[in-house]
């Protein structure tokens, strides 16, 4: 017998134990504290960040006016690199949206607690995210002001789109995509549209979150009913997590483009898009966390199990790396190992290889249970992943076309300060649009919080009862 | 219907009736624009990508608007056609034989006319310096008609002035009593019979004048060497048709005017099997036939001659001839590997004794022709040999002694009809400084150029299209070049008409003068003009071959008095542009933006050199060099070229022009500044330093290696000959496909279908700029070729082989090639790309919306996006364009489209006549006007078609056949016919 004895085995479920809520509170203290960004008055730091958001936006639409009045060709696109930023940035966009509607749909779906304190802000960044994203498609068209030959509409000249095009089941699906998210995030809003109407002082307040908040009095039936409608449209945004991105990998899988055409991009571009998704949501959570003083619903089990998903999301994305470099060289097809050596030793190396370290090796960082409820690495690693994911993008779109079939188009690619300024822009845009939504909604769920407060006192009463019940003599015998 | 204006643009109405509605002297005496204020601000700025274009539109739509009104109705009331011309139907175009001087010679051409407005140039077929085809300078040309920057005043010392003062000057001076001391004509030396009447006349009336040859590109080395030869001045026309070994001392024939079409009709036909040619190359830097050839010798340019040398001894070892023999005593020593080559080229000369033949460069020194004299003299002479045509006759001495007479001050009058002297003149002949000394110099020009600025009096000249003139072909075949338009400038004066001041003809037109001229040779009394101006030749008129002995002992003693040559430090040479020549068609922005059919730049000249002198001298591509020699220097950017000889810089001519327009002007830099009148095409012993910066260059090909994938093939005739059926195995069957074949309801009536021969393309790029002229594609500009968007529908990729230091050219002709199971129609989100049941991948351009997925999608990367309005608003450009093809906006997709607007008019033509379309009805402009045949176009279903056949010979290929693309174009293999001695 050794002296000393054997440790218990770690056997804990990690979230069984978290601390989803840090202290109790009455209902009302939930609903002042959430709601305090939105009835106090903006604070300076405020008016400095929609401050710079507002210039780029600026340049946003400086960009646009360029874009629209001279033409697409003020970018850096040539032949045969013909999609370029414009492209880089709708799927980088897209996929920064999924994380929103795989946090608020699937997680509820399984029935995940800690997605209360989150979900809002979330949701929020999947519509600025889509918006962004839905500005490119428009402006990259050589004739944007023809862009309604996509949708299918009965015309007059009885033509149709060609449904054969990746791109005619992107429109769909982009469509089906904004408008489910839409929905979604405005039924969750409800019962806190209501709370803040309740709340408001001034009168216009009053009456413009009473229209938005379509009568709700948070009678049980309204409760019944929208807990249960919220559940169906989960259950219809789930499958849009996996189509959207699937079908903007098509764009590229389908063509027949060495370095495009794999059966790898599908799965490897919903694991990128998620991952950049929850990426993006840590970049924007932490700050409000802090700046709002939201520690108390958003706690240290909130940011260890993002970094755990993070963590997830980025081997998914690893393996598809590895699984595209693989094939790459295991087809033994010539014109296919150019296009991925080129990743790895041509003229965008540089940026494959950050591309590598920002999305395969920094969130290794996270098998560490002290880094991934440390706020300011999460931050930096977060911020490095957005990096990383557009870069991947980049490299996707623009290295397979640079150097394809023929080396005699083989011609590289360079940016233009109009495609910068979209860019930029369109970061403006979506910062300001997320600092609108702070101080104009409750950037975490009232009503959610309130209810997982009570489902946690209910548990631990429960708990409590039943360790009373045990430790009554003859009890559980 | 539309406004007539709109139906008939100008050239209708101004010569259907005089100009009676515009009279613009009033206006343009008080508003009296300087050359500055002519164009609007900055527009003499260097063409620069989207603000080039910009200036031009500006200062085309100011040009057009201050001339002439041009554009505007008439304030009277004019009428449309009420009685119809019997000739013109509206829509259907008409064709007028007439040609283009180039180089002194005639090619002869058919313009196609729409409504009076010339909108495309082809060869005519009965020409024999044209045989069909037609040269990128001849595609090109008509942009110089509506060049916006075309000269438009007549000035006096730079002032604006008149016509009418013009010839008031000109009768003045003509009214002289020296006798013509005091007056000298500095001409492009040509063939025109006009011409020399019209100087003959001048002379007569004033025997002390003299008419001094400008010579840039011909420096007389040819005829001096046919002079030591044959003891008079002959030109050689070789006949390539039969040769079988021919070997070329730094004679780039496939692509030098004025022969080359004609040459490379015949050198092509002769690479077919079974009795393939062989083509040996001497040569400094890679031509467009060093690449064409199956062996090459890179040679400095001072040892060409005494490669020459080697060869002829060889030559007369192996034929027993004991004076030849010797010729080498004496001459550079050679190394072992070129002593193989010579070898090995002097048996092959020798055993195709009857079917050899020698030709030589005008670059090289006269002694090297007359040996070439001799040795095909000695072989069998597959060259016929006729009086000279050129009047004056070449004469490099003549400039300097011209410059003398100017300095001491003798001459008071100077006429230039040469084209721009000041610009060509070589760096130590001071002519613009020695002009100043002359009180009227009279320069008839198309541009405001180096020479205007030197010159009292600046004529604006009108274009080659727009007067009356003849000339010859170099076998001396008599063409007259018809007038297709009506001057669309006000002030333009004929060249002709400036010369007619002094032969005292002024009282006669051109055309008077020209009917005068040939009614000797017109029998009957005129009747056989018309049928003169018709077919575009007048028959009997071809010079008789010249019976002529070689006087071997005086070409042995010449070669033997061949300086040594130079074998250290750094070699110098230049050569003419393969684009804008001279400097001639710099002024010209579809030449200047055609891709260099080797070095494949646009917008630009460089410094030649080959990898391991870049590596020596630690240069790289783009890198600025000075290059010193003498009391000349040139600062020029450096393109490092594969097969350029070692240590020697090559230098195009015709750029870095201070003055003549804004596509011109600071384009490129200025070789002639390093150019003397000693040393015209090489300079030894120059010095080179690197200086600092970078030069961008506008490249349409920056990737020159293959990358060992099997895109344009070759290979040589004995494997050819040994493994035919097997060699293109998998290249050529057709692939299972996932989608099943498309089902039409009916049988289509056709299925179009090219097939491109790589064994005759020499890659001369004339099909580029046919494309470009008929399909009125436009020009980008240099930022936008440095950008990657230029536009043309077919491109010559041009690829590099083996060795860089000796390396193979490969050149090989894409365009869209019409697949059968076409990539880029299925990703097409608005089905603007569909296919036709003939076969035809179509551009549907009104339902583009631009996303540019099919260019993505294309393996090929032969669409082409309109990125920004690269069309324009210019209405001299809208002249220009072929009114059988949709003008395409900005954002949208084009390509090549089979020249579709052809198979719809041949198809209307055959409904007319109740017929089916017939071989031979349809051919593309890419087709048509390649001067090799290259290109073959047709029906693959009809009988007796060509393209068929083509289709099933074992060298066809389809490119990138593993896509399962089925192209309906497909490539033949080059072959190569390398000597069994170097194998």
């Amino acid at each position: 017998m050794s002296d000393v004895a054997p440790k218990a085995p770690v056997t804990e479920d990690p979230l069984v134990e978290a601390t989803l809520l840090e202290g109790r509170y009455s209902n009302d203290q939930i609903g002042q504290s959430l709601l305090r960004p939105v009835l106090g008055p903006p604070g300076w730091g405020w008016w400095a960040l929609v401050g710079v958001c507002s210039a780029l936006v600026v340049l946003l639409v400086v960009a646009i006016c360029v874009t629209l009045f001279v033409g697409v060709g003020t970018w850096g696109n040539n032949i045969p690199v013909a999609w370029a930023f414009g492209i880089i940035n709708f799927v980088w966009w897209i996929g920064i949206g999924h994380a929103g509607t795989l946090i608020s749909a699937i997680l509820l779906l399984f029935g995940e607690k800690w997605r209360s304190s989150v979900n809002r802000m979330a949701e929020a960044m999947t519509l600025f995210a889509v918006a962004c994203a839905g500005l490119f498609p428009l402006l990259h068209l050589g004739r944007p002001w023809k862009f309604y030959y996509l949708v299918p509409y009965p015309s007059s000249l009885r033509m149709w789109p060609q449904f054969r095009s990746p791109l005619t089941w992107d429109i769909v699906a982009i469509l089906t995509y904004l408008t489910v998210s839409t929905l979604f995030w405005y039924m969750g809003l409800l019962p806190d549209l209501a709370t803040a109407r309740d709340t408001a002082k001034e009168t216009w307040k009053r009456r413009a979150w009473g229209l938005l908040s379509l009568g709700w009095r948070g009678s049980a039936r309204h409760w019944r009913n929208w807990r249960t409608g919220y559940l169906l449209m989960a259950g219809l945004a789930t499958p849009l997590v996996v189509s959207v991105h699937t079908i903007v990998s098509f764009d590229f899988a389908v063509a027949q483009l060495p370095g495009w055409h794999t059966t790898i991009f599908p799965p490897y571009f919903v694991a990128g898009a998620i991952f950049s998704g929850l990426a993006m949501v840590m970049t924007l959570l932490l700050p409000a966390r802090r700046v709002l003083r939201l520690h108390h619903v958003i706690t240290e089990a909130h940011l260890d199990v993002l970094a755990r998903l993070l963590l997830v999301a980025g081997l998914f994305v690893a393996y598809g790396y590895i699984q595209e470099h693989f094939f790459g060289w295991y087809g033994g097809d010539p014109y296919e190992m150019h296009a991925m050596s080129i990743l790895r030793t041509g003229p965008y190396a540089p940026a494959f290889w950050t591309v590598f370290t920002c999305n395969v090796l920094v969130p290794q960082l996270f098998w560490s249970r002290r880094l991934r409820t440390s706020p300011a690495v999460l931050w930096g690693a977060a911020l490095l992943v957005n990096v990383g994911m557009w870069l991947e993008r980049f490299v996707i779109v623009v290295s397979p076309l640079s150097e394809d079939f023929l080396p005699s188009s083989w011609r590289h690619y360079a940016p233009t300060w109009v495609d910068l300024s979209l860019l930029s822009g369109t970061v403006g845009l979506f910062g300001l649009g997320f600092l609108l939504f702070l101080k104009l909604l409750p950037p975490v769920p009232i009503s959610e919080v309130k209810q997982l407060q009570d489902e946690l006192e209910s548990s631990e009463r429960f708990a409590r009862e039943v360790v009373a019940e045990a430790r009554a003599p003859g009890g559980g015998a | 219907m539309p406004p007539l204006k709109e139906r008939f643009p100008l050239p209708v109405l101004r010569s259907a009736s005089p100009p009676a509605w515009r009279s613009l002297e009033s206006r343009r005496r008080q508003e009296a624009p300087g050359p500055e204020e002519e164009f609007p601000p900055g527009a003499s700025r260097p063409p620069e990508g989207l603000s080039r274009r910009a200036l031009l539109e500006l200062a085309a739509f100011g040009a057009a608007a201050s001339t002439a009104g041009c554009f505007r109705q008439p304030p009277e009331k004019v009428m449309p056609y009420s009685r119809q011309p019997p000739e013109v139907t509206p829509g259907v175009p008409l064709h007028y034989a007439t040609g283009l001087t180039l180089e002194g010679h005639v090619r002869g051409l058919v313009v196609r006319s729409h409504e009076g407005r010339p909108t495309k140039v082809e060869g005519n077929v009965a020409h024999p310096e044209s045989l069909g085809a037609a040269g990128l300078q001849e595609q090109a040309s008509l942009v110089g008609l509506y060049d916006p920057h075309r000269a438009k005043l007549v000035r006096h010392r730079g002032q604006p002035s008149s016509r009418e003062a013009l010839f008031a000057r000109l009768l003045q001076l003509a009214a002289r009593k020296d006798a013509g001391e005091g007056l000298r004509l500095l001409v492009d030396p040509t063939g025109s019979p006009l011409w020399a009447h019209t100087w003959g006349r001048i002379l007569e009336r004033f025997p002390r004048a003299k008419v001094v040859p400008f010579c840039a590109a011909d420096t007389g080395a040819s005829l001096e060497g046919a002079r030591i030869a044959y003891g008079r001045p002959l030109t050689t026309l070789p006949r390539f048709d039969t040769a079988r070994a021919v070997l070329s001392l730094d004679d780039d024939f496939l692509s030098t005017l004025p022969g080359s079409l004609r040459a490379a009709r015949e050198f092509s036909a002769s690479r077919a099997l079974p009795d393939m040619s062989r083509l040996w190359v001497v040569e400094s830097h890679l031509s467009v036939t060093g690449a064409f050839g199956d062996h090459r010798l890179r040679a400095r340019p001072t040892r060409v001659p005494h490669v020459a040398r080697h060869i002829g001894a060889e030559v007369g070892r192996r034929l027993k001839r004991s004076d030849l023999a010797t010729l080498a005593d004496g001459a550079m020593s050679t190394t072992e590997s070129e002593r193989r080559w010579i070898a090995a080229v002097a048996a092959d000369l020798v055993a195709r004794k009857d079917q050899a033949l020698v030709v030589v460069g005008a670059r090289q020194p006269a002694a090297v022709h007359a040996l070439a004299h001799l040795l095909n003299d000695a072989l069998g002479g597959h060259v016929a040999k006729v009086a000279p045509t050129l009047t004056p006759a070449p004469d490099p001495g003549a400039l300097p002694a011209l410059v003398e007479e100017l300095r001491g001050g003798g001459v008071d009058t100077l006429l230039i009809t040469a084209w721009n002297p000041v610009y060509r003149a070589p760096a130590d002949v001071p002519l613009a400084l020695a002009m100043g000394r002359v009180e009227d110099s009279v320069y008839c020009t198309l541009h405001e150029d180096e020479t205007s600025i030197a010159c009292t009096w600046s004529v604006p000249s009108t274009h080659a299209y727009e007067h009356w003139e003849d000339g010859r072909a170099s076998d001396g075949t008599a063409t007259i070049l018809q007038p297709l338009i009506a001057p669309w400038l006000e002030e333009v004066v004929a060249p002709l008409e400036v010369a007619a001041a002094f032969s005292g003809a002024l009282a006669e037109t051109s055309y008077q003068r020209l009917r005068a001229l040939w009614r000797e040779h017109d029998g009957g009394g005129g009747r056989a003009w018309e049928g003169w101006l018709a077919e575009g030749v007048i028959p009997g008129t071809r010079l008789p071959e010249v019976a002529a002995r070689v006087d071997a002992p005086a070409v042995l003693a010449a070669v033997r008095a061949l300086p040594p040559a130079s074998d250290s430090g750094l070699e110098v040479q230049f050569i003419l542009d393969a684009r804008v020549q001279d400097g001639r068609f710099g002024a010209n922005p579809w030449l200047q933006e055609l891709p260099d059919p080797i070095t494949k730049l646009t917008w630009d000249n460089a410094a030649l050199v080959s990898p391991a002198t870049a590596a020596r001298l630690g240069l790289a591509r783009g890198a600025r060099v000075r290059l010193a020699a003498r009391d000349g220097a040139v600062e020029a950017p450096v393109l490092v070229l594969p097969g350029q000889a070692d240590d020697t810089v090559t230098l195009p001519l015709g750029y870095g022009r201070a003055s003549g327009g804004p596509v011109a002007e600071d384009v490129g830099f200025d070789a002639n500044e390093l150019r003397f009148q000693d040393a015209p095409w090489v300079l030894p012993g120059v010095s080179l330093t690197l200086l600092e910066g970078h030069h961008d260059f506008a490249l349409t090909q920056e990737h020159w290696r293959m990358e060992e994938r099997p895109l344009a093939l070759q290979t040589s005739r004995e494997t050819f000959e040994a493994h035919a059926r097997t060699l293109l195995e998998g290249l050529q069957a057709p692939r299972e496909h996932l989608y099943p074949p498309v089902p039409h309801p009916v049988t289509p009536p056709h299925r179009w279908g090219m097939a491109i021969d790589l064994n005759r393309c020499t890659g001369c790029s004339a099909c580029v700029a046919a494309c470009q002229a008929e399909n009125s594609i436009p020009s980008v500009g240099k930022e936008q070729v440095r950008k990657g968007r230029e536009m043309h529908w077919l491109r010559i990729d041009r690829y590099f082989l083996g060795d860089e230091d000796d390396p193979g050219v490969i050149t090989q002709p894409v365009m869209c090639v019409h697949c059968e199971y076409a990539p880029c129609e299925y990703v097409c989100p608005v089905a603007a790309t569909v296919h036709s049941d003939e076969g035809l991948n179509q551009m549907v351009y009104n339902r583009c919306i631009g996303t540019r997925y099919c260019s993505n999608n294309c393996p090929y990367k032969v669409r082409r996006f309109n990125y920004l309005d690269y069309t324009g608003k210019n209405p001299l450009a809208r002249m220009l364009r072929n009114p059988d093809v949709s003008v395409r906006s900005r954002g949208v997709m084009e390509k090549c489209t089979y020249c579709v607007q052809r198979i719809e008019a041949a198809r209307i033509r055959a409904r007319v006549e109740l017929r089916e379309i017939r071989p031979g009805d349809v051919d593309t402009a890419c087709a048509q006007t390649c001067p090799t045949r290259a290109i073959t176009f047709g029906d693959l279903d009809a009988r007796d078609s060509a393209v068929a056949r083509l289709h099933g010979d074992p060298r066809h290929y389809a490119l990138l056949n593993h896509l399962g693309t089925r192209p309906r174009t497909v490539h033949l293999l080059r072959l190569k016919n390398p000597s069994e001695a170097l194998s």
